[in-house]
Order: structure tokens, then C-alpha cells, then sequence
């Protein structure tokens, strides 16, 4: 897989810089992200992940390092626009970001009418079958506001994969979702890369989540802002040699009660 | 000595020599409170030569009383005098250290950072041209049946059919004050008759382009604007340039063109309901027959001053549609910024509509239309 991965990889980050508003946020990322992989990230809230996912979605630039995605500059990629972008890579925005104005069935067959040369009718049927794919058979002509959060999400991704891209972003997919419906949407995500061998980046907080589907972490840290630690989900939870990372991992899985327990006591 | 009755907040400083001391007395909850460097404007002139300690034997706090120490350690540290705080009440030791656990500047340097976004006149011009290239661009491309028609039928029906009632009222009351105000000046020199030319001539080559374009700027140009300023906060437009579509010539042009299609149409109607308006309030007042007054209107209102009218209307709607569309897509990313982009897409418009008629009428007069 690593060996794969260093000779074709579907992204890849050399030397980047990430800055807000001249801030810098982040320096000196370097990572690759292999065929089939879930990559996540995880930082504090403000550590730039989010700047850094729009700069490798090509829509900012980065203030220093060069950004690939199959070995083409995504800014350049969304410069020429066209049917190289959504076959490069799909994004599932934070709260899904449907159409509002459009069904499910039209948000889904938008792209594959504009670009996969089909009939409207064979596109419709290619977007009813996307959405079946992530259990949303019977809602084609549902609009975003009649749905939940979570077919939301579901439509979305679908939609991101309208014209099967290798590789798709998600940022916060489970963002004010249930447990349950998150975990659906973890088991989703994993039954599309092992159907479609989809490589998956996903920007999230929630750490059950990461810990059911990534296959590596990247822990961004504003501290430093750097790149602390990029391990498989267990090792870096659990035995990583930065206090910042262990801290972070070990704050979010600890049980309410727990954590009651520890401010009472701060308080005291 | 600040504040005097037993139950309002008092602040006294005390000391000299070694033992400096500033003394919270009295109820901190109600009442005015004293600003800090009021209190200490008596020590301005000779500070304090060592560290000042703070006494508190209030009666009850809130909040107000952390901020007005925190204050009041902020003033004596530019004087270079330290605070130590003893006596504290239960809690307000542990907020006063909480409040000191948050990086003092982070805000200003947030602040900065939005300095820095707000864009300059260049950026600004600069982006308007970007705009304006991609809408060109976007319209060819429209033309040649390259593009999905995107919202061109709903934008038709909403500017269109949907506005028909408004514009109707509108011109109809325009035309009834054209006429009753025409009818009152002209019936003096006997020559009430000449009412229907000055609201047929009216109408046709000012009111009725100028009427409509307001209508269309408050009805659709605002909708235009939060509908896409929605579509940006919430990530939508992120979502088209992702799937390589241009979000100038999918969202912008259908809407401009439709504008642009239904405004002269729009104001045809307006230009024959206003007549009627007019023609509603001379008839009865001077028992003209409607022949008559229709002759009159027929023979006032040439092509050239109807074609005038409906140019300047078209003119008027890709104004009214540019700037809507260039405010709700380039506007910030909050609903306040929905807000704001609303009302600048109306007030510019009506700026513009302003600004072109007067261009227009100039053009026109040099001209002899």
C-alpha cells in the first residue's frame, strides 16, 4: 500500500503553506493519500483545516508548496472548470449543500446531464440509481428542505459521486447528526470505497467516526502549526509520542461522567 | 472617594508612603458604576511607588465587578504599577483567572484579519470586471445553445407573470397623478385636451421604463441577490465550481437574460395601463370622450418615443440584473451579509437607474429621438 502510494498517489501535498488573512495557520505539510485510502484529518477548532481542505479542492491557493490531485493542480483543475474537475474528485460540503431549489433526482442528475453525454432520461435513471446506491430510493422528488440532515448528507454523496471520481473530500459529514445516523454514514462511506475503491480525505471532530473508517489520521496542530503525526487511527490515540495529540484523542472518547467528574474537581 | 450612599457600589483609594490600597465597598449589582479611570484619574499625576492591593467587602457582585478590575489592572499597568487583588469573593478569583486564561490581542488580531478582507476600491473593481467578462462570456455562450438554460423559466415566471399585478398598480396610480396633475395646470390655459399627450408622452418615455425598473428592483433584483447570497453562504455555488460548472454563466446569465427579455415587455404594459390611468381621471373631469382622448394619445407617442421607452427599459433590466447578481455572489458568508448584499443590490440599482436614465434623456435630447 505505502509502496503504491509513493509511486501513484491520487493527492499530493509537498511544502504547503496554509494562511488566513495573512496568518499563518499551517506550514510545511507533506502527505500523500493512496488509491482506496480514508485519510482523515483532525485539529482544534480554528487549526486551519478547513482553509486547507478548500486550498486542495483548488479553491484557494496555497502561500507556499504545491498541492496535486492525479498529478494535476487543482487550482488550475477548477480554472479550466469542466468535466476534468468532477472526475477528479467529488465534495461533500459541510450540511450537504443540495440545491435547494432543485429535487434530489435534479441535484444528482445536474452533473451527469452536463457532462456523462447522456439523454435526459438515461441521466435520470443513472441519478435515481446513485441514489438508491445510498438508500434513497423513492426520494428523487423530495426537495433538500422535506429531507433530514442525514438523507441530506446521503443525497450529497451521491451527488459528489455522480460521475465516479477516484477520489472524494468530506468535511464534517457528520456535523449535528445522531450516533446512529452517523455510523450509517461511516458504513456508507466504507461500502463505497470497497464498491467503487474510492479514495476517501475526510475533515472531521468526531473521533468515532475517524476511528471506524480512516485508514490513517493526520493530526493538525495550531500550536506548532504543523503537521504533528499522520498514523493509523488506533496508534496515533493511543501511542502517540505528542502530548498535544494524546490529549485530544483521549478528551473526546472519555465518557460524560468522567468528564463531569474532572471539572468538578478542576472547580474545587 | 467615588460613590456615596450605603447601598450604591464605592470605590475608595487609600495610602501613602508604602501601604497603597483601593477599597471596594457597597452593592456591585445595581446602581451606576464607576469607570475605572475616573476613579483613578487622581493618581495620575502621582502614581503610586509600589504595588497597589485591591480590598473588596461588597455586598453582592455580578460580572460588571470583574470587568471594572480587570480595567482598572489594565491602568495601572500603564502607569507601571502593580495590582495584587486579595479578599476576593468565592468565585471571582476563579473568573478573574479565567478571563486572564484567554490570550489578550487574539481578538484584535481576528479584527485585523477582517480589515484586511475588506476589499479595496481595486479588488473591487477588479472583481466587477472578472464579473462583467464572465457574464459576456456566459451570454455567448448562452446564445450558441451551449449552456443549460438553468432558472431562465422560473426567473421568466418570476419576473414576469408574477409581476404583472404590482406594475399595474403602480402605473395605473403614476398614470392617474400624471394625469390629474397635467389636467389642473393645462385646464388654466384652457387646453385640458393636451392632458392625454403629457401622459401618453410621459408614460412611454420615462415613467413606464423608470416604474417597472423600480418594481423589478425591489421585487427581483432583491430576490436575485438573497437567493444567491443563500446559495453562496450556504456552500452551493462551492458545490458548482466543484463540478467544474461556472457559477457566473449557470446562475448569473439565465437570470440576467430573463430580466432582460420580460422588462421591455413589462413595460409595454405599464405604458398602456398608465394611459388608462390617465385617461380614467381626465374624462370625467372635462367630459373629453375617450376617441378623443385616445386620437390625441395615438398622435403624441410616436415609434421612436415608444422604442425609446422599451430600450431604456431593457438597458434597465441588465443593470438592475448584473448588479443583483454580482452583490449576491460576491457577498460575505453570514445572513447578516445576505442582509447586507440585499440592500446594496437595491440601493445600487436604483443609483444606476438614476444615473442611466439621466444618461439616457441626455443622449436622446442630442440625438432627437
Amino acid at each position: 500500500m505505502e509502496q503504491e502510494r509513493q509511486s501513484d498517489p491520487l493527492l499530493a501535498v509537498e511544502g504547503v503553506a496554509v494562511q488566513r488573512g495573512g496568518r499563518p495557520l499551517l506550514e510545511g505539510l507533506n502527505f500523500l493519500v493512496g488509491r482506496g485510502e480514508v485519510f482523515s484529518f483532525v485539529g482544534m477548532s480554528g487549526c486551519g483545516k478547513s482553509t486547507l481542505l478548500r486550498i486542495l479542492l483548488g479553491m484557494d491557493r496555497p502561500a507556499a508548496g504545491t498541492v496535486r490531485l492525479c498529478g494535476e493542480d487543482p487550482a488550475e483543475l477548477l480554472r479550466k472548470g469542466g468535466i476534468a474537475v468532477p472526475r477528479t474528485y467529488g465534495v461533500l460540503f459541510q450540511e450537504g449543500a443540495l440545491w435547494t431549489s432543485m429535487t434530489l433526482l435534479e441535484n444528482v442528475s445536474l452533473p451527469i446531464r452536463s457532462y456523462a453525454g447522456l439523454c435526459e432520461e438515461d441521466a435520470a435513471d443513472l441519478a435515481a440509481f446513485k441514489l438508491a446506491l445510498v438508500g434513497l430510493a423513492g426520494f428523487e422528488n423530495f426537495y433538500p428542505n422535506q429531507i433530514s440532515g442525514g438523507m441530506a448528507r446521503r443525497a450529497a454523496i451521491a451527488r459528489a459521486m455522480a460521475l465516479d471520481p477516484p477520489l472524494l473530500f468530506f468535511d464534517e459529514p457528520s456535523t449535528g447528526l445522531d450516533p446512529v445516523t452517523s455510523r450509517q454514514l461511516d458504513e456508507l462511506i466504507l461500502q463505497l470505497r470497497t464498491c467503487y475503491g474510492t479514495a476517501v480525505v475526510l475533515v472531521t471532530h468526531d473521533l468515532n467516526s475517524i476511528r471506524r473508517v480512516s485508514d490513517r489520521v493526520a493530526f493538525l496542530d495550531e500550536e506548532s502549526h504543523s503537521l504533528l503525526q499522520i498514523a493509523p487511527p488506533e496508534e496515533i490515540a493511543n501511542q502517540s509520542p505528542h502530548r498535544v495529540v494524546r490529549d485530544f484523542f483521549s478528551v473526546r472518547s472519555e465518557p460524560v461522567t468522567e468528564g463531569r467528574r474532572k471539572m468538578a474537581k478542576e472547580s474545587t | 472617594m467615588w460613590g456615596s450612599s450605603e447601598s450604591a457600589p464605592r470605590v475608595r483609594l487609600e495610602g501613602e508612603g508604602e501601604g497603597w490600597r483601593i477599597v471596594l465597598e457597597g452593592d456591585w449589582r445595581s446602581g451606576p458604576l464607576p469607570s475605572a479611570r475616573e476613579v483613578l484619574r487622581e493618581w495620575e499625576d502621582a502614581p503610586p511607588s509600589g504595588a497597589v492591593a485591591v480590598e473588596i467587602f461588597v455586598k453582592s457582585w455580578d460580572s460588571r465587578l470583574a470587568a471594572f478590575l480587570l480595567r482598572m489592572r489594565e491602568i495601572l499597568a500603564e502607569m507601571g504599577v502593580p495590582l495584587a487583588f486579595s479578599r476576593l469573593p468565592a468565585g471571582l478569583g476563579r473568573l478573574l483567572a479565567l478571563a486572564g486564561k484567554n490570550k489578550k490581542g487574539e481578538g484584535k488580531e481576528i479584527a485585523s484579519d477582517s480589515a484586511q478582507h475588506s476589499a479595496s476600491a481595486a479588488s473591487v473593481l477588479r472583481e466587477w470586471l472578472s464579473f462583467v467578462g464572465e457574464l459576456a462570456l456566459g451570454i455567448l455562450h448562452f446564445l450558441r445553445k451551449r449552456m443549460a438554460l438553468g432558472d431562465f423559466g422560473t426567473t421568466l415566471r418570476q419576473c414576469g407573470i408574477e409581476s404583472l399585478p404590482t406594475v399595474a398598480l403602480v402605473s395605473f396610480l403614476t398614470g392617474t397623478i400624471l394625469g390629474f396633475i397635467g389636467a389642473v395646470q393645462l385646464a388654466v390655459f384652457g387646453a385640458a385636451i393636451y392632458v392625454a399627450d403629457l401622459v401618453a408622452v410621459a408614460m412611454a418615455r420615462e415613467m413606464a421604463p423608470l416604474m417597472t425598473a423600480i418594481v423589478l428592483t425591489g421585487r427581483t433584483g432583491a430576490a436575485f441577490s438573497a437567493t444567491l447570497g443563500s446559495m453562496r453562504t450556504g456552500g452551493e455555488i462551492d458545490v458548482l465550481t466543484t463540478f467544474g460548472i461556472s457559477p457566473v454563466p449557470f446562475l448569473a446569465v439565465p437570470r440576467i437574460l430573463a430580466l432582460g427579455l420580460m422588462a421591455p415587455l413589462l413595460c409595454v404594459f405599464s405604458v398602456f395601463v398608465g394611459i388608462a390611468g390617465g385617461m380614467v381621471v381626465v374624462l370625467p373631469m372635462f367630459h373629453i370622450s375617450a376617441a378623443q382622448y385616445i386620437n390625441r394619445t395615438v398622435s403624441a407617442v410616436g415609434v421612436s418615443a415608444f422604442c425609446f421607452g422599451i430600450g431604456k427599459s431593457t438597458i434597465f433590466a441588465l443593470l438592475i440584473g448584473t448588479i443583483a447578481c454580482h452583490s449576491g455572489m460576491c457577498c460575505e458568508r453570514s445572513a447578516a451579509g445576505v442582509g447586507r448584499a440585499t440592500t446594496r443590490a437595491v440601493v445600487c440599482s436604483i443609483t444606476a437607474l438614476v444615473v442611466a436614465d439621466a444618461v439616457c434623456t441626455v443622449l436622446a435630447n442630442r440625438l432627437h429621438i
